[in-house]
């Protein structure tokens, strides 16, 4: 297990990247980096020291819920993230309605006009994870294993 | 295509734990019936009662048990693949899961705030139930061997929205023991134990031709291995459940006689909300201890379920 555990520093500059982005302001009790720029967030009572003494004598390999990625200029809410967080989010939110949605859980992505950037997708009370825009498109991040697969 | 039939020596053996005729009849016929749609509302991601609400728009839902309104089914014929294909299972609103493999978590009831180890969790329908249970508090191990099977279980504590898990990769028995020597101890463990699979005939014809009884005494004897480990790692007055998908006994109350007999624990009650029958006190020339009688039986025949085996034990003082 290799995890990168955020400091109180860290963790204030995600919380304000992702306030700035989405309008978030409250995260998970633990938050850390895994490989690939991934950062999960876990909610449990176990200590960042009761976790590596954990990790000494088991084979730990995952900790709690994959919430979000660095992209190249914005933060990027993984698909489950979107839904924990969807009571905070107050900006940059794209509704759709069922015929997008339609496309967009088949993993499509959406032709729309928009300002570049990355956006949660919402269609009703519902949360589809996050999109990114050109301009023109809204570029689909629907994890493939979450896509509807046919009919 | 001909139906599948039980080889003769487990037919022999059902016979022998369903003496009534008619019984074993009834039996016979249900195992070749597909099992019913039962799917456990998510409370981690939404209310039972807007699921239901959403469902019933599209589907003839039914909530069985009054106490638990979590619990539905869909009373109508499903396309395939209908129920893992609709928003609401991609969203994680709602798990996929046989009401009687429920009925362990619920037995074993996890609170808010406690430890829990979950030894063969994967593919996690327990291991989500018992989160949601939890609300995300405390803390969840989840344990199980193979990484293709972690994998399934990883992806599954992801969409039901799980954040207070520890996946694990390790053999049960070495977990538990090396645990139980740094001292981390859980309030409650939930042993599902790798099993025959004789309550699954419905859903998997293949046990039908994959039953040995050679199998059933090897697992036995692992089974017991693992529960004698687990136990070590229990504080004391907590609760381990030990469940099964299987009717042998050899591999039900001849391992919670084992652990009745071995170590200081106290079988206790349960309490669920599917019909079920005491447990066996002889089988095949063993005597097991009265206290049995206090585990559960779940038979297909008599829920309209697949079949199953629970018993719950309390540890009565520290295992040197």
């Amino acid at each position: 297990m290799k995890v990168e555990f955020y400091n109180s520093k860290k963790r204030k500059e995600l919380i304000e990247k992702l306030n700035s982005q989405f309008g978030v302001k409250t995260l998970p009790t633990i938050i850390f980096e895994t490989g690939r720029e991934k950062i999960r967030g876990f909610s449990g009572d176990l200590t960042i020291d009761e976790i590596y003494a954990l990790n000494k004598i088991t084979n730990i390999e995952f900790i709690g819920l994959y919430l979000f990625s660095q992209g190249l200029q914005d933060m990027r809410i993984s698909f489950d993230g979107t839904t924990l967080l969807k009571s905070q989010f107050e900006h940059n939110v794209l509704s759709i309605d069922d015929d997008q949605l339609d496309k967009w859980i088949r993993g499509n992505s959406l032709n729309m006009t928009v300002k570049s950037g990355m956006y949660i997708i919402k269609h009703n009370d519902d949360v589809f994870g996050c999109g990114i825009s050109d301009g023109h498109n809204i570029i689909n991040f629907v994890p493939k294993e979450r896509r509807i697969k046919k009919g | 295509m001909a139906k599948p039939q039980m080889k003769p020596l487990f037919e022999e053996r059902m016979k022998k734990l369903l003496l009534d005729e008619k019984d074993f009849n009834d039996f016979n016929e249900i195992i070749h019936i597909k099992p019913l749609n039962y799917i456990r509302c998510n409370t981690l991601k939404i209310s039972c009662n807007d699921l239901f609400e959403r469902l019933s728009k599209r589907w003839n839902v039914v909530r069985p048990f009054e106490k638990y309104p979590e619990i539905m089914l869909v009373e109508q014929e499903l396309k395939p693949g209908e129920l893992g294909n609709a928003i609401e299972h991609i969203l994680g609103y709602y798990y996929i899961q046989e009401v009687c493999s429920m009925m362990s978590v619920i037995a074993l009831d996890p609170k808010e705030n406690e430890r829990v180890l979950d030894i063969c969790a994967s593919p996690g329908s327990k291991t989500t139930q018992i989160a949601d249970k939890m609300q995300n508090s405390g803390t969840l191990i989840a344990n199980d061997l193979k990484l293709d099977r972690l994998r399934i279980l990883s992806a599954n504590l992801e969409r039901c929205g799980v954040m207070n898990s520890v996946v694990t990769r390790n053999d049960g028995v070495g977990l538990c023991s090396r645990l139980a020597k740094d001292n981390f101890k859980f309030d409650k463990i939930l042993l599902d134990a790798p099993c025959s699979g004789e309550g699954t005939l419905r859903s998997s014809s293949k046990t039908f031709l994959m039953w040995n009884v050679k199998v059933v005494e090897k697992l036995s004897r692992e089974q017991k291995k693992l529960i004698a480990n687990a136990l070590k790692c229990l504080k004391v007055g907590g609760t381990i459940v030990y469940s099964t998908c299987t009717h042998s006994p050899e591999e039900n109350e001849g391992v919670v006689n084992f652990a009745m007999k071995n170590f200081p624990v106290q079988i206790e009650e349960i309490y669920l909300p599917l019909k079920f029958r005491i447990g066996v006190i002889s089988w095949n020339g063993e005597e097991y201890s009265k206290e049995m009688e206090k585990c559960a039986r779940i038979y297909p025949q008599d829920n309209n379920s697949e079949g199953f085996f629970v018993a719950k034990l309390k540890l009565l003082e520290e295992i040197k």
